[in-house]
């Protein structure tokens, strides 16, 4: 399940490789000429430019009136068909809303892609309208509740390769960006058995995260968190971590060892 | 003939084509096999094997469940919520009302927040003196075409869940009882024509008439309104005429609608045999 940094030893063919680059770029900086295109991707302007064309005509990129570009509408289908494919964790829905009705928080079903973790299922609760993640949003390894404990359970390599990036550039004062900071967080987190996010992506915002399994082979894959207003989550953080904890294992993602036991 | 080289601009097109067939397949055929995608982009295994390789690599496919299994990849999902988080109706809907050259009303937005209808954006245009709805003016759900639009197009469940909030929560006097049916009611008549209409509920003095704008996974996301058609044309809007003011907002809507990424051709039948009862 888990797409590394690296999924696979091998780079793709050349036009696929610029392409996925092209589409990367893209996805951050909607509207961006092809000079820019080939400057910020490190791609001859060239080869740019016909692959930008060649990803206008296959449809997965259209060509803005003032000679930019931008990414097409197509991916919100292919999106919705990724994640309705996530067949790991059938009914995922229905128990974030039965877990959202009984803290009243929102609920968010993450997985990680690289070195980030993407939502691929929330219910909604009170304060919703005040959470940045939604289905298809991302959170990197170093902020939130669910990004930072798929870090602590991550494999050690995988851990170090993340650090070796850091200093990260934060959301607030309360972010944690260094190397140290967030060693000691790992620590913290894998003590405790699940991470809380206390305002370090939005003021005014707390989350608290447990992490998901694959069952195949044990390994973190995601993360169940729930989020909501600082002063209804923090002083329900124990009773939160637990609730998330009976949800994981109810979709079937406990750890392997953990589920036995019970 | 000449063997295309790897820079060969041919070459690239024809990589990103076959790249493009695989996702498609798998759009279509959900999680599947080497064998099923070959078979439906028409490429022999080998290399179909080849590009889901590298595909995977990109994360614009995944290993799917199960071995053997293919699936869309998180990167699909990943980048799907980066558009999505771009798109804004309010900006879409500005964009397409300045291009209504040619009308005379006030053009305006509603989006429905908890039970109300809230007005979030109003273009006028035309000689038109009309400057309403303004901004930040709201109707409660059960009142005007733009609530009608906002209720009719919600999905069973949360129509239900919104028609009890809205029972339990208003001073309906002797309405309470009859509010649901009557909902029900109007949302029929409004999702088999296609609009809503009212007078004197969301302008004063003039007749509105509202669309529904969806967003890419068919939701509705908001009302597109026009509002400057004269009281006198209540009995052809009720009927179903075919106003040019009233096929301007649909058009309009469908408009905004795209600008979302809603697709009309996968669901044409549907809205047109709605249309047609």
């Amino acid at each position: 399940m888990r797409v590394s940094s690296k999924a696979s030893d091998q780079e793709p063919t050349g036009a696929l490789f610029k392409a996925g680059k092209i589409i990367d770029i893209l996805a951050d900086n909607n509207g961006i000429g092809p000079a820019e295109v080939a400057v910020v991707s490190g791609i001859p302007r060239s080869s740019a430019y016909r692959i930008l064309d060649g990803l206008v005509q296959v449809g997965l990129v259209k060509a803005n009136q003032d000679d930019t570009y931008s990414l097409s509408l197509s991916w919100l289908d292919l999106s919705d068909v990724a994640r309705s494919s996530l067949t790991e964790w059938p009914k995922a829905y229905d128990l974030l809303a039965e877990l959202t009705t009984l803290t009243g928080q929102t609920s968010f079903l993450t997985v990680i892609s690289g070195f980030e973790t993407v939502c691929v299922e929330c219910a909604q609760g009170q304060s919703f309208d005040a959470l940045i993640l939604r289905p298809g949003g991302t959170l990197p390894f170093f902020a939130g509740a669910a990004g930072r404990v798929c870090l602590a359970y991550s494999d050690e390599q995988i851990q170090e390769d993340y650090l070796q990036q850091a200093p990260f550039e934060g959301y607030n004062e309360n972010s944690l960006v260094t190397s140290d900071a967030l060693c000691a967080d790992i620590k913290q987190i894998q003590k405790r058995g699940f991470a809380i996010s206390n305002e370090d992506i939005t003021i005014g915002v707390a989350s608290i995260g447990v992490p998901i399994f694959s069952q195949s082979n044990g390994r973190v894959v995601g993360a169940l968190s729930t989020g909501g207003f600082v002063d209804a989550m923090m002083p329900r953080c124990e009773e939160l971590a637990g609730q998330l904890k009976v949800y994981v294992n109810r979709l079937g993602a406990g750890r392997p060892l953990d589920s036995l036991s019970e | 003939m000449r063997r295309g080289t790897r820079s060969d601009p041919g070459h690239s097109v024809g990589t990103l084509t076959k790249a493009k067939a695989v996702l498609d397949a798998l759009k279509q055929l959900g999680p599947s096999r080497i064998s099923e995608i070959s078979a439906y982009v028409h490429e022999p295994a080998s290399s179909t094997y080849r590009l889901l390789s590298n595909l995977v690599t990109l994360g614009w496919v995944d290993h799917g469940l199960h071995r053997g299994e293919y699936r869309l990849g998180i990167a699909c999902v990943r980048i799907g919520g980066r558009i999505e988080a771009r798109l804004d109706v309010q900006s879409i809907a500005r964009h397409v009302f300045k291009r209504q050259e040619g009308s005379n009303g006030s053009w305006s937005l509603f989006v429905r927040y908890n039970v109300r209808s809230v007005c979030v954006q109003m273009t006028f245009l035309g000689q038109s003196r009309l400057r309403s709805p303004q901004i930040g003016y709201s109707l409660p759900i059960s009142l005007g075409a733009p609530s009608d639009v906002l209720l009719a197009f919600l999905d069973q469940s949360r129509f239900e869940r919104l028609i009890e909030h809205y029972r339990y929560n208003a001073d309906m006097g002797g309405l309470l009882s009859t509010f649901r049916e009557r909902s029900v009611q109007m949302a029929e008549k409004v999702t088999k024509r296609g609009y809503a209409y009212d007078v004197d509920q969301t302008v004063p003095g003039a007749l509105t008439i509202a669309a529904p704008i969806f967003d890419h996974s068919g939701h509705i996301r908001a009302a597109a309104c026009y509002s400057g058609l004269s009281r006198t044309n209540k009995a052809l809007v009720e009927s179903g005429a075919d106003l040019c003011e009233v096929n301007r907002l649909r058009q309009a809507a469908r408009q905004i609608s795209q600008g979302l990424g809603y697709s009309f051709d996968a669901r044409e039948g549907r809205l047109d045999s709605e249309s047609e009862q």
